[in-house]
């Protein structure tokens, strides 16, 4: 309640300061955890109500098109994982700290040697069509995903998975063997947008999932419907009538506009420097997340010059992180130290990545890169991106560094995706290991800094065998070492992502996977 | 009664002018799909974005048969687009034609309402300064027509937004949120804004055309004439001069008519109004191919109509022009 003081104070100031609001934030002690709910606040709004049943809350979501889907497992722009984590659950799912917490599972027991996981499910639990979820719904979701013929985004992720040999053992019990040994399975399928579950059957053309809200209408790049799905298993929950997925605003502004002249009650993923639009009385607040996304620079460790360590390392060292907080995202988040994971519990907070101009200035003459000159392919995916990159390169300048920005279209820039020597990409927080099998194994599908360690691929296995999960933070802290001194990631933040809202929607939490409205907690929301 | 209207001659002129309408169509259609063909990226890579290993889409790519030449993909959509099939979305799986319907209707509402309530707004404010060369209001009108046609539309646009909607008053809505299925008469308060950018946006060159044309007609021998033989004012000016005045202007409202069928797309996206220009900025994105075919084809239509129609009308208005066909 300290944090809400702080807030309440700030506020007395016309235009609400964002300096303010950080230092508060870090007062708060855990990190940002008490960044919640910001600016245009009256006290009202902070105090603790009964969450009031009904009402259709309108969200609008900018980056939907005619790709939109409402299918499972293939999820493409933003407002598609809106709809999908509104749909469906996952076994687990990270909470508001990222941490694991069963959703649909009830245990995961590994045995020795991690090759064997035996799953519980949740008892009464019902998808939107009636079938109650079971043991075969489970093992049919897994196939679906990993479908040799046709692999969906989660395939990479279940790899090690035994698929053909799951074995039902009653309704609610299922025995999931695997090829490789596969300690993060409960956190692998955490990423509801890959492994949410589906019943045995599941045509996208009849979306079905067991999540809050139930299928009632969809328009690709226009709008989509849920209904309150009143068999939902979390006995009182939601307490919304329907939730409404606009997705037809092709700007910011326009989306903006639409929250202002209270067309729509939430404007999802605002730009960031909206928040200082925001004024007291205006009848609007801001939900600013605990920092979990990132916006990487990619240095291709296998062509020149960053296949030379101490290219990759000045390239690290140039930068001044928060300047480059400060300047591109608004303030809006915390220094990173290239390393992902953030909020892993085995993430090794000890590695500070130090701005040493001086440094970089004596790697690059050591290595013969004096007055290097390279190429940033920058694309413009999220708040902030296109800046950083712009911020980057003026930083760069100190160490004899040139950076010409090649600004991509999106189609552009995905066309060649992966194959960018010097470029930038984005990830919500998953855990370490998790990332890892995405991003920096060869066998990685987004290994975007063609990153091979023969020493970090066996780390992994290892860890992978390791069912005691202090032994296995270990070895990933080993990693992680790796990482900070000879990987390809600039990580220069953990950035917050910010929604703006009327001043009565109500329940959102702010969290820390880097996702919109408390990792679309729709569940929980309410209208004043 | 003057000569005989040559029919068989206009009939015709009128063939020639249809085949040479499909001809160009077919053009159109060769050069968009040349033009998505060059673009980098396709609808696959436009479904997976980053989330799909390489096998998945390649396993896309075959099922949407982007897998195969250009020509035959070409030939396949001509093929279905001739027996009538405009084919079906190659990134949701819809039918192509239901969901263009539902934007062109709203489109072809917004740009109805601009015509029918701006072209004679113009052409009443244009004949209205003409007939007061010089004097207060045609100084005014004209300086205000030179303003606004230095000003592009998406500024008017959030100009009009921010007066009329968010800043200042709260009067209208800021943007034209529509249900999917419904009309937007549902809520005709949606259309005020955008049909009133775009009113502005045609406004001045209208009214400029037909305050030239109307001078030109007024300072010719036969309306001294008609004066001279002392016909009231407001005769000579609707029932001599304008006749003549018109001609030009028809070309100008086709003109006009051709713009707006394009440049609503801006208006579309400033307000988020649910039209073909949003869609088919939404197509070309995603690599869409049968959309954005269909899409242009059924725009590069409506413009040779509206031309076709501009020349039959002038040719039917003006003297010279009817007997220069025969």
């Amino acid at each position: 309640m300290d944090d809400n003081k702080i807030h309440s104070q700030s506020l007395l100031q016309h235009r609400f300061g964002r300096r303010d609001l950080l230092r508060s934030a870090a007062i708060g002690g855990a990190g940002l955890a008490g960044a919640a709910l910001l600016p245009g606040l009256s006290h009202r709004a902070f105090a603790a109500t009964t969450p009031k049943k009904g009402g259709d809350l309108r969200v609008a979501i900018t980056g939907g098109g005619s790709t939109d889907t409402l299918d499972a497992h293939t999820m493409n722009t933003s407002p598609d994982l809106a709809r999908v984590m509104t749909l469906y659950e996952g076994l687990t799912t990270l909470d508001n700290d990222g941490k694991l917490i069963n959703v649909l599972a009830e245990s995961f027991e590994p045995n020795a040697t991690a090759t064997e996981w035996i799953i519980k499910l949740r008892k009464g639990v019902t998808f939107h069509n009636g079938k109650p979820f079971k043991a075969e719904d489970v093992a049919f979701t897994f196939r679906r995903i990993g479908d040799p013929k046709n692999p969906l985004q989660g395939a990479t992720g279940l790899k090690p998975v035994d698929l053909d040999n799951i074995q039902i053992i009653d309704d609610h019990t299922l025995r999931v063997p695997t090829k490789t040994p596969f300690a993060t399975l409960p956190e692998t399928v955490s990423a509801v947008y890959y492994f949410g579950i589906v019943p045995v059957g599941y045509d996208p053309k009849n979306p079905v999932g067991t999540g809050p809200f139930k299928y009632e209408s969809f328009t690709p790049g226009q709008q989509s419907v849920f209904k309150r799905y009143d068999g939902y298993w979390q006995a009182g929950l939601p307490y919304l009538d329907s939730v409404i997925i606009i997705d037809s605003f092709q700007n910011d502004t326009a989306a903006f506009n639409a929250l202002q002249g209270g067309e729509v009650d939430i404007y999802a993923y605002a730009t960031l420097s909206l928040v200082n639009q925001i004024t007291q009385g205006g009848g609007l607040k801001a939900l600013v997340s605990k920092p979990g996304l990132y916006v990487p620079f990619y240095m291709r460790t296998d062509v020149a010059p960053f296949d030379d360590v101490n290219v990759r390392k000045a390239f690290r060292l140039l930068v001044d992180r928060q300047q480059l907080i400060d300047q591109s995202l608004s303030g809006y988040g915390i220094v990173g130290n290239d390393v992902f994971g953030r909020w892993d519990p085995a993430f090794d907070a000890s590695l500070v990545r130090p701005h040493d101009v001086d440094q970089a200035k004596f790697l690059l003459k050591k290595s013969g890169h004096e007055n290097l000159t390279v190429e940033l392919s920058s694309v413009d995916l999220l708040p902030g991106m296109a800046q950083a990159a712009q911020v980057f390169a003026q930083q760069a300048k100190a160490a004899g560094v040139t950076v010409n920005i090649r600004q991509l279209t999106t189609d552009a820039y995905y066309s060649n995706y992966g194959k960018w020597a010097f470029t930038q990409d984005y990830w919500v927080y998953q855990p370490y290991l998790t990332v890892v099998a995405l991003a920096t194994l060869p066998t990685s599908p987004y290994n975007g800094t063609h990153w091979n360690n023969a020493k970090y691929n066996g780390l992994y296995d290892q860890a992978q065998s390791l069912v005691d999960a202090s032994k296995r933070a270990e070895v990933i802290r080993e990693m992680q070492k790796i990482d900070f001194e000879e990987g390809g990631f600039i990580i220069p933040s953990f950035n917050q992502t910010i929604d703006l809202m009327a001043e009565n929607v109500q329940g959102f939490e702010s969290a820390n996977t880097g996702n919109a409205l408390g990792n679309f907690g729709f569940v929980k929301a309410w209208l004043a | 009664m003057g000569r005989p209207f040559p029919r068989h001659l206009l009939a015709r002129l009128l063939a020639r002018r249809v085949l040479l309408g499909l001809l160009s169509l077919l053009l159109v259609s060769i050069v968009v799909f040349a033009a998505t063909q060059m673009l980098p990226g396709d609808a696959a890579r436009a479904v997976v974005g980053r989330g799909g290993s390489p096998e998945h889409l390649e396993a896309l790519r075959h099922q949407l048969h982007l897998d195969l030449p250009a020509i035959t993909q070409y030939r396949l959509w001509l093929g279905g687009f001739l027996t009538g099939d405009a084919g079906i979305s190659l990134v949701n799986g819809r039918p192509v034609i239901d969901a263009i319907t539902v934007r062109l209707a709203n489109s072809f509402t917004l740009l109805l309402l601009v015509v029918l309530i701006g072209i004679p707004l113009a052409i009443a404010a244009g004949i209205t300064a003409a007939m007061r060369r010089n004097r207060p209001f045609d100084t005014a009108a004209s300086m205000l027509a030179l303003a606004l046609a230095a000003i592009p539309e998406f500024v008017i646009g959030i100009a009009l937004i921010v007066f009329f909607a968010t800043v200042v008053l709260h009067w209208l809505p800021p943007v034209s949120m529509v249900r999917p299925g419904t009309s937007v008469f549902a809520r005709p308060l949606n259309l005020v804004l955008p049909v009133a950018t775009l009113i502005i946006a045609i406004f001045p060159y209208t009214f400029r055309m037909i305050r030239a044309s109307m001078i030109d007609v007024l300072d010719s021998e036969y309306i001294e004439m008609a004066t001279l033989k002392g016909l009231s004012r407001r005769r000579i000016v609707l029932l001599h001069a304008l006749p003549n005045a018109i001609a030009p202007t028809i070309q100008a409202i086709a003109l006009t008519c051709g713009y707006l069928a394009g440049g609503c797309v801006v208006v579309e996206y400033v307000f988020g109004f649910p039209g073909i220009g949003q869609g088919l900025v939404s197509a070309v994105l995603a690599r869409d191919i049968p959309y954005i075919q269909c899409a242009v084809l059924i725009l590069a239509a409506f413009y040779v109509a509206v031309n076709l129609l501009a020349d039959l009308v002038a040719i039917l208005v003006t003297p010279k022009l009817r007997s220069a066909t025969s």
